[in-house]
Formats: C-alpha cells, structure tokens, sequence
C-alpha cells in the first residue's frame, strides 16, 4: 500500500468528523453584542432560531466554562429573543437544546483583547 | 518490499505533491481537532476564541509529540493518530477531573504520570464510568494504530538528512520549551484577565487547555518566592508591640511533659449537617460533635475541595500556609521542602520523639515516601504494611485497620509518639454500591425524603465512611485515655468530599457554594480521662501545627511567629493578603522554606 493511499481514507474521516461537529443542525442562535470591547455588559439579548419541524418547547442552558448546563429558560416559539438577568459574563455560554433533549446550538459570549479598546 | 524499493517508488511527482499536502494537511486537521476536543471539555462553543493564532498555539505542544513520535518511528499518519489519541487522553482526564474536582488538567497533574503506581491507578481509574466501554475503546485505538503502523511505509531513511533535520527541530523546541526560551515566551504572552462570575479559568477559556499549561510552565520556571524582608520585620515588630493581640497565652498544661501526639487526617470529613436537611436525621459523628459542642474544636477554611489532600497535610506538617507560595499546586513536588523545620522534625530532633507516618495506600502516591524522611518521619507504614492484617470497607483499606496499626505504634515503645495517620476509608468514588463490613449499616442509614438516586447514593456512602471515621476517633482516644500518659490528639477533616449531585439538591445551610465550606477539626489535650479544651481561634490548618508546638512547650522560631501571626490576624490572611501581617507571614513561610528564618527575623 503506498504512503499516498494508506493516509487518504483517514484525512477524509478526520476533515467529515471536523464537519459535522461544526454543524449548526438547522437551529440558530446569537448573543448580542456578539463579541463586547473589553468590558462586557452585564445584560446581553440571545436570539434563537428553530427550524419548522422543531417540537416546541425547546430549551436554553446556560453554563460556565467547564461548568454543568443549567436551565435557564424555555424557548415557546421557533423565533425569539430574550435578555438574560444581570449576570452576563466573559465565558457565558447558552445551548439551544431540542424538546427531545438534543443540543442544537451553541454560543459563548466572549470578547476583544482589552488593549484593543 | 524494502524501504529503499518503498521510497523508490513513492517518488513518481504526483504522489510526492499528494504526500506534500497530506503532510501539511494532517497538521492543520490535528490542530483545529485538539480546538474542537478543547472547547468541549469545558463545554464552550466551538467558535469561542477561535483564530488561527489561539488554535495554533494551542496545539503546538501536541504537534511537538507528533513530530517526535515521527521520528522515532519514520511513519506520519501513525504518528499524528498516536498523538491524537494522546492528546485526547489528556482532554478526557481534564473533563472527568472538571467534573469531579471542578478544575481542569493542570501541570501539577503530570507528576502522576511521571509517578504513576498501582496506587495512582487505582484511584483514577475508579473515577470512569463505564470501564467496559473505556477499555474496549482503547483496545480498538490501539489496534488501529497497529494497523496502520504495520501499513504504512516509512517517510524517510533510518539515518538520512531529513530525519536528522527533523531531530534537530525537535530537540531544540523542546529544549527551548523545557527552559522556557524564545519564541516560547514570544509565543504564549497570554492576556491574563482576572476571573470572573463565569470564567474561573480564563486562560484556558481565551487560549486553550494546552496553551494554558504552557504558561503555567513559562510562569513557573522564571517564578521566585522572594522574601519581603522589610514586612518580616514589620510584622515581628508588630507582634511584639501589641500585647492586646490573642498570642495564645493559654496555659499548657502539657508542656515540658512529652506527651503522645497523634494527628489524624481523616480523609473527607466534615460535619454534614452543614448540609440542608441532614440536622433531622440520626447524628452520624456523634462522638466528634460530643468534643466540637464541648469547646475542643471548630472549622477551619482549607486550601483543598474534593481532592488535594496533600495541601492541607502540607500546612498540617510544616505549619506553612500554601498561600505563601502561589502556583505550587502539589507542595511535596513544586517545592524542596528538605530544609525546612516541620513538626515531625522539630519533635523528633528537639524532644527526642519517635515519628512515624501511616497510610493505607502506595506510599509513593503524592510523593510522600520521597519527603517523609527529609520531614523528619523515621517510619512509613504503607498499604504492604496493611496488608497481612488490614481490611477494605468499600475500595479502600478501612479507618479500623488504620486505628489498629496506630494503636500498635503507641504500644510499640516507651518514648514518646508522634503519629500522623492519614485515613483513606473515606475516599471518592461515592457514586456506585461497593463491597462493605456493614452492609446493614449501610442499608439501615436514613436519607432525606425524596431525594434522586443519584444523591441517595452518594450520601449513604458519605454517611456510612463518616460513621466508620467517628467512632474509630472515639475507639483511639479511649486507647489514649487509658494508657494515663499525657497526650495531645488533633483529628480534622482535609477537604469536602466532591458530591456532584448532592450538594446541588440538597445545598448548604449557610447557602454558600461548596468550595467555600469548612471541614471540621478536633484537639483533645489530655491526661487519662482529664481534658482540657482547645479554646483557639483556629482559622486555617497551617495554625494547628503550631498549637501543637507550643503545648508540648517546645520553642521554634518560625511556629511562635506563625502561631502568634495567626491568632492576631484571624481569617484576614486569606481575605486581606496585602495586609502587614499577612504579608510578614508570607515572608516568615518562604524564609523557612529556605531554613533562613532566624537569620533574617530582628
């Protein structure tokens, strides 16, 4: 087998695994502002978007980095929009997660280099 | 075919441009795959901090293994497969340990792989679920790696030019990299931010697990613990000027008497009624709460949560808080601990004690066996000492068979002891049923109405090892009390034990998180069946060594000044660091770290 063939079939299942986890499933979902100068607001607005056939309700989680999901709201039309409280933060992340438990999209909140400013 | 033939072959132009963008490509896909591993660990989007600058760096120190296990073996394909496979081996630690610990992998941890034993592996590996899975999935890596290591054909000859380029490039990253050089500290300048509500790690969430360990690493290697000598001064003088202090002027009844001391660290303890809705249920340490209601003890803030036992025993055995050296994760390893004065020394040298150290586990675990000695222990009895007589209850060896061997030490001679048991029976996993002494015990304790499986399993193995850890403390004092000689015997908890699913849906009675709960310690002075209270204001662990020192009456410079700093700075070491006092404690630790502190005190 040469070096050629013997390295193609396991690049193209690498490159297909690297895809598909970039996949967004169809669903949406945006925090505004989408990426804060240094000094983040506390209150940011997450937008969703589900796809038709999506079963409502569906679910927002909101976790920490390296932190559990914990629920944060529910999600009763297939396009909304809510504010969080006042406890926005570098790292924030909110999962838009099916009705049938399934993880549809994710965002963290994250922002510019502070000498940026 | 042989490799000269295989090479040959290989060199028709379309397969050499074919390989030349393989061998790039696989870089690039390794790179934006240890990305995708990093920000799942912690559970972050894919995007966040995502650039080619912050995927690149962080998966430099994987395409260094890549690169060398290239080398060694001529094969690239093999080479980034068994790095991958490494790499994730590395993020899957990480998450396990974010769960169980909440804190990712950090370069402490490579001390476990570099003194990996039987113990180690036996500790780790009982924290993954699913062993069946997990070793099947390793099983079929490695036979993929087989595979194509057998397949494909090697990229260069055994001694040609390209391999020794490629050696060179390797040898002087990594030589750089070990010495923290250049374009090392060029490259991981990291923009350190401070934590915030959801960012308790922000290196790694803005650069990356790896990235995060190399600058932890560039951090350490140019790092000193200097000795602030004008605040040593100042906080002396302070100490010495202000007689309205709490020094601890207590009387002692014991001084001068050489009395058994026996420290007992019990692994996990705490008083679990600092849990909501425990106060209502049968009392499991009623023998520890007797003496705590009684004036004997208290809770202490410890430099620990679900795992580092070492630091609290740290500041138990040397009296130095870890405060003092930031970035020395696992002491034992991060700090040459050989000249300092410890408590086992300073008895063993000043008072003629003998020392001994017991622990149901391999003794190289922490790296205990290698500083025992230097801190002045003259035995370590280990799990081979368990052995021919000891029990399990649960995975571990018991807190009775612990006990036994601690009463065989005080019967063992007539000098006087000193013994440091650390306990084990108490130790995590606590999600699973395990093989027990007292399955009805078990079975008999009462739960909180209504609460999941999950937690229901957890606090009844909780419940049952706190018993088993209460009346074995019960069990020792009777035998100290009974032998009618003078003792001193300090029992204390080293940190909370990590409940995932308890602490959550029961929570705390004071409504604050885990992390900032304190487990409980105990102090019996005594003489047969009189005890005196320990009326101190116990704070921190790095204060209960001195106490020691100072009621057996036997004078050390650095424990008068820790334990006279202590008792006038309260909790303020930790809340207010920069203050006179603390920052005088600071220096007085880093100079006997170095054995210096006389010399430098006015």
């Amino acid at each position: 087998m040469s070096r050629v063939r013997a390295l193609l079939p396991a690049a193209t299942t690498l490159a297909l695994a690297f895809a598909t986890a970039c996949s967004p499933r169809g669903a949406g979902l945006e925090i505004d502002p989408a990426r804060p100068a240094c000094s983040i607001p506390k209150v940011v607005t997450v937008r969703w978007n589900l796809p038709p056939d999506q079963v409502l309700p569906a679910s927002l989680m909101v976790n920490g980095p390296g932190k559990p999901m914990k629920s944060w709201r529910r999600a009763t039309t297939h396009v909304g929009e809510a504010d969080t409280g006042a406890w926005a933060s570098d790292g924030l992340t909110i999962t838009l997660v099916s009705n049938a438990g399934k993880p549809l999209a994710r965002r963290t909140l994250t922002r510019a280099p502070c000498d940026d400013v | 075919m042989g490799d000269g033939n295989r090479m040959a072959a290989a060199r028709a132009p379309w397969k050499a441009f074919a390989a030349s963008a393989l061998a790039l490509s696989l870089p690039l896909l390794f790179a934006f795959a240890t990305w995708l591993l990093d920000r799942a660990s912690i559970g972050v989007a894919a995007d966040a901090y995502r650039s080619p600058y912050t995927v690149a760096t962080n998966a430099l120190p994987g395409l260094l293994a890549c690169l060398a296990i290239f080398i060694a073996t001529r094969r690239l394909l093999f080479s980034f497969l068994l790095g991958f496979l490494a790499q994730s081996a590395v993020y899957t630690a990480s998450s396990i340990k974010l769960e169980v610990l909440q804190v990712p992998v950090t370069l402490e941890d490579i001390h476990f792989l570099t003194g990996i034993d039987r113990g180690g592996i036996a500790v780790f590996s009982a924290y993954i679920d699913g062993g069946a899975a997990a070793w099947a999935f390793v099983v079929a890596g490695l036979g993929v790696l087989a595979l194509v290591a057998w397949f494909e054909t090697p990229w260069f000859r055994h001694a040609g030019p390209t391999r020794l380029l490629l050696l060179a490039l390797a040898a002087s990253a990594t030589a750089s990299l070990v010495s923290a050089g250049w374009p090392w500290t060029r490259i991981h300048d990291l923009d350190a931010t401070t934590p915030t509500r959801f960012t308790t790690m922000p290196t790694v969430l803005h650069s990356g697990l790896m990235s995060s360990l190399v600058h932890t690493h560039l951090e350490r290697k140019t790092r000193v613990f200097a000795i602030d000598d004008r605040a040593l001064r100042e906080a002396a003088r302070r100490l010495d000027e202000d007689p309205g202090a709490p020094v601890g002027d207590h009387a002692r009844p014991l001084a001068g008497q050489h009395p058994d001391i026996v420290v007992v660290l019990s692994e996990s303890f705490f008083d679990p009624r600092i849990l909501k809705r425990i106060d209502a249920l049968e009392d499991p340490i009623p023998n520890v709460r007797t003496w705590l209601d009684s004036g004997y003890g208290g809770q202490m803030a410890v430099p620990a949560y679900a795992g580092g036992t070492i630091r609290t025993e740290f500041e138990i055995l040397t009296g130095m808080p870890v405060q003092a050296f930031p970035g020395a994760g696992f002491p034992y390893m991060d700090l040459d601990v050989r000249r300092a004065p410890s408590l086992p020394g300073i008895l063993a040298r000043e008072a003629g004690y003998r020392t001994v150290a017991i622990h149901g586990h391999q003794g190289s675990f922490y790296n205990r066996a290698s500083v025992y000695k230097p801190l002045g222990f003259q035995k370590f009895l280990t799990s081979r000492e368990f052995r021919p007589d000891g029990h399990k209850d649960g995975l571990w060896y018991s807190d009775q068979s612990m006990t036994d061997l601690l009463v065989g030490e005080l019967e063992a001679g007539e000098a006087p002891l000193f013994a440091f048991a650390i306990s084990m029976q108490n130790h995590g996993p606590y999600n699973q049923a395990r093989t027990l002494r007292h399955p009805d015990a078990w079975e008999a304790l009462t739960l909180p109405d209504g609460i999941s499986a999950e937690s229901a399993i957890e606090l009844r193995n909780l419940l049952y090892h706190l018993g088993s850890a209460d009346t074995q403390f019960a069990r020792l004092l009777g035998v100290l009390q009974r032998r009618e000689r003078p003792y001193m015997l300090l029992f204390f908890g080293d940190h909370l034990p990590g409940l995932k699913s308890t602490y959550p849906e029961l929570g705390f009675v004071d409504g604050k998180s885990p992390r900032t709960q304190k487990p409980s310690w105990v102090l019996i002075r005594g003489q047969g069946t009189t005890t005196w209270p320990a009326d101190r204001d116990i704070g921190f662990p790095w204060q209960l060594p001195a106490e020691l020192v100072w009621e057996a009456g036997i004078d050390n410079a650095y424990f008068d000044f820790s334990r006279r700093a202590g008792a006038a700075l309260g909790p303020d070491y930790a809340k207010k660091p920069g203050s006179p006092l603390a920052k005088g404690l600071t220096a007085a630790a880093r100079a006997n770290l170095k054995g210096e502190l006389e010399a430098r005190l006015p």
